[in-house]
């Protein structure tokens, strides 16, 4: 086990350096930050010295040089649109998006199981295919339309809620709202299959005709079973929620990690996107080795392997 | 492990089903389900769209009319066009997401076709030649599959045009791991069979063997998963749209004009609700049939459809 684990985090060393390289050169081929920042009228001599102020003029390849030696001491540069270091600025963005990502998912999580087990009772029954249609609507809902309906009805039209912007707890109805419907979707249809799965196992038959309680069949011994594929399922849909978050935190105006990134691709400030990328991935590796761990935790067989 | 028996039960009547290997009448099934019919219907009108809709509408979605300007919806006055409002130029909402039909499929269909293409023969050589290339090739697709996909599609069109093609190909490439994996898994079992030595002692070339024994086991299931990677391609090609990344005009696909209609939101919201609709139906419509159609092919799930005939025969 600790073999595998280490060989994992080599692995994701490996591929975190991949997409630095890949970030570094991709980033820089947008364009010039001169032509964006400067007014278009500016002096020749003006744009020299914005040019050398940030390095822009260096062969690349010293720029990248310069940008590992940096990466070496953790320096992920400064942000030419602020002045400020990258990293703060990418670090004072995560929590807005991790709190986001963490209560979506909780909700997201605990329904799914709700509906799931609940529509896996009487597979094709009425309960069933009412659940399978609407978690189906769910998932192939695109998430910026759910966002714009949910704005002209609950903001615009009821004012329940603000439109977007961050404040109380009623700014965060909305988005999480919205960022639910998608991985609550495709969760529960996982739910529902791998219960349906476990309860045909013949130690259900067995807890059955011991006398176990139906509810504690359901959601103790099928449902143990069944936490594999979730598991598999929630962290997927967790890498993938940054893609939805990037959307939804325009359209809502949160100051979180997705908004940054695309702020800083458009305004062309490199230090940020990279910045944001590197932690990003890093925080998608960490990720992606305790959900290995868990399986572990949960599978004896994969423990004992 | 092994000397657990599957539930005696269950295998009694799963063997009678498959003795009797019928081909299952699917428009027989399609009928006893209506979500199934009805996303069935859903999309034979959404192809129809896409074929004739520009042919048909395409002036009336470009034709200004300043006095129609944000009408709402039912203004039938002018032509039956307005039922679903007009936009800020005069243009009907409901010719425009017709129209919209052809470009928001097309692209999706290439990008899934794309990467169902080059996955599945990456695929293919990664699991048969396996070794170093093999494990190489791997990582890489680690690396794609690890970098949320919106975010390196909106980096690569930031960086290139928009234009229909590098979005197609953008598209395609996040989707590549998916097919990638499972064609390689199936081959990592499928090279240890007895035909596959067969052909390779009688003198078969790697390529040969791949494209002619092992490819066509292969290909049912990576055609399995493409129905809903294309949904799920079409949400993502809505979404890059939306962020302005999509197709540019006076090409429209839906994502576009749900965006279009974002700044209306207060005063018409039909502009982008109905494009947003079409997006929503269309993959649900996808979804449904997709989830209908595995179920109808499993024999452990066919049952269910005609338990009445089943029941007969067993008594």
């Amino acid at each position: 086990m600790q073999n595998y684990v280490f060989s994992r985090l080599v692995q994701s060393f490996i591929s975190l350096i991949g997409l630095v390289v890949l970030v570094f050169f991709m980033i820089r081929m947008t364009g010039n930050p001169a032509d964006l920042y400067l007014p278009d009228d500016v002096s020749a001599a003006v744009r020299q010295a914005f040019i050398e102020l940030h390095q822009l003029d260096d062969p690349i390849i010293l720029q990248f040089g310069r940008f590992l030696g940096d990466l070496v001491h953790l320096d992920l540069g400064t942000s030419i649109r602020q002045g400020r270091s990258a990293a703060v600025i990418v670090l004072e963005a995560y929590p807005t998006s991790l709190t986001l990502a963490a209560i979506s998912m909780g909700i997201a999580l605990v329904l799914a199981i709700l509906l799931g087990v609940w529509a896996a009772v009487r597979p094709t029954g009425a309960v069933d295919r009412t659940i399978s249609v609407l978690s189906l609507a769910g998932a192939s809902a695109p998430n910026f339309w759910v966002a714009l309906t949910l704005i002209s009805i609950f903001a615009v039209g009821l004012q329940l809620v603000p439109t977007s912007g961050i404040g109380g707890w009623e700014h965060w109805i909305l988005p999480v709202a919205v960022l639910v419907l998608r991985p609550l979707g495709l969760l529960s249809q996982v739910v529902r299959e791998a219960v349906i799965r476990s309860l045909s196992a013949p130690y259900i038959r067995t807890a059955r005709s011991k006398g176990v309680p139906d509810r504690s069949i359901l959601y103790v011994h099928a449902l143990r079973n069944a936490s594999l594929p979730i598991l598999t399922m929630a962290g997927n849909q967790t890498v993938a929620f940054i893609n939805g978050s990037v959307v939804i935190e325009t359209i809502f105006g949160f100051p979180g990690v997705g908004k940054l990134i695309i702020d800083a691709i458009v305004q062309r400030d490199f230090a940020v996107v990279q910045a944001a990328v590197i932690i990003t991935a890093t925080v998608i590796f960490l990720l992606n080795i305790v959900i290995d761990l868990l399986y572990a935790l949960l599978d004896p067989r994969i423990r004992h392997s | 492990m092994s000397t657990t028996d599957p539930p005696v039960g269950d295998t009694a009547g799963e063997a009678e089903s498959v003795q009797t290997p019928r081909r299952p009448a699917y428009l027989h099934f399609l009928l006893r389900d209506p979500f199934a019919l009805a996303s069935a219907i859903w999309l034979l009108f959404i192809l129809l769209c896409a074929t004739v809709g520009p042919l048909l509408l395409d002036d009336a979605a470009t034709d200004m009319n300043l006095r129609a300007r944000n009408l709402p919806l039912g203004s039938i006055e002018n032509s039956w066009l307005g039922i679903l409002g007009y936009d800020p130029l005069g243009r009907s909402v409901l010719a425009r997401s017709i129209v919209a039909t052809q470009t928001t499929l097309g692209i999706a269909a290439a990008a899934a076709l794309a990467a169902l293409f080059i996955g599945t023969v990456v695929g293919l050589y990664a699991g048969y030649i396996g070794g170093r290339i093999g494990r190489v090739i791997m990582q890489l697709s680690d690396i794609v599959q690890s970098f949320p996909s919106l975010l390196l599609a909106l980096f690569v069109l930031y960086m290139l045009e928009p234009r229909p093609l590098n979005i197609v190909l953008v598209l395609a490439f996040g989707q590549i791991p998916i097919y990638l994996r499972v064609a390689r898994a199936e081959v990592l079992e499928l090279r240890e069979r007895l035909f596959v030595d067969a052909a390779r002692v009688l003198g078969a070339r790697s390529h040969q063997i791949l494209a002619r024994h092992i490819g066509p086991l292969v290909l049912p299931v990576v055609i399995n998963i493409v129905t809903i990677d294309f949904a799920l391609i079409m949400l993502s090609e809505s979404s890059l749209s939306f962020l302005g990344l999509g197709v540019q005009a006076p090409s429209i696909t839906w994502g576009v004009l749900v965006a279009q209609g974002r700044e209306y939101l207060q005063s018409a919201w039909w502009i982008s609700f109905f494009p947003g609709l079409m997006i929503m139906l269309t993959t649900l419509s996808i979804n449904l049939l997709a989830n209908w159609l595995r179920r109808v092919r499993d024999p452990r799930e066919r049952w269910r459809f005609d338990r009445a005939r089943h029941t007969r025969k067993r008594t």
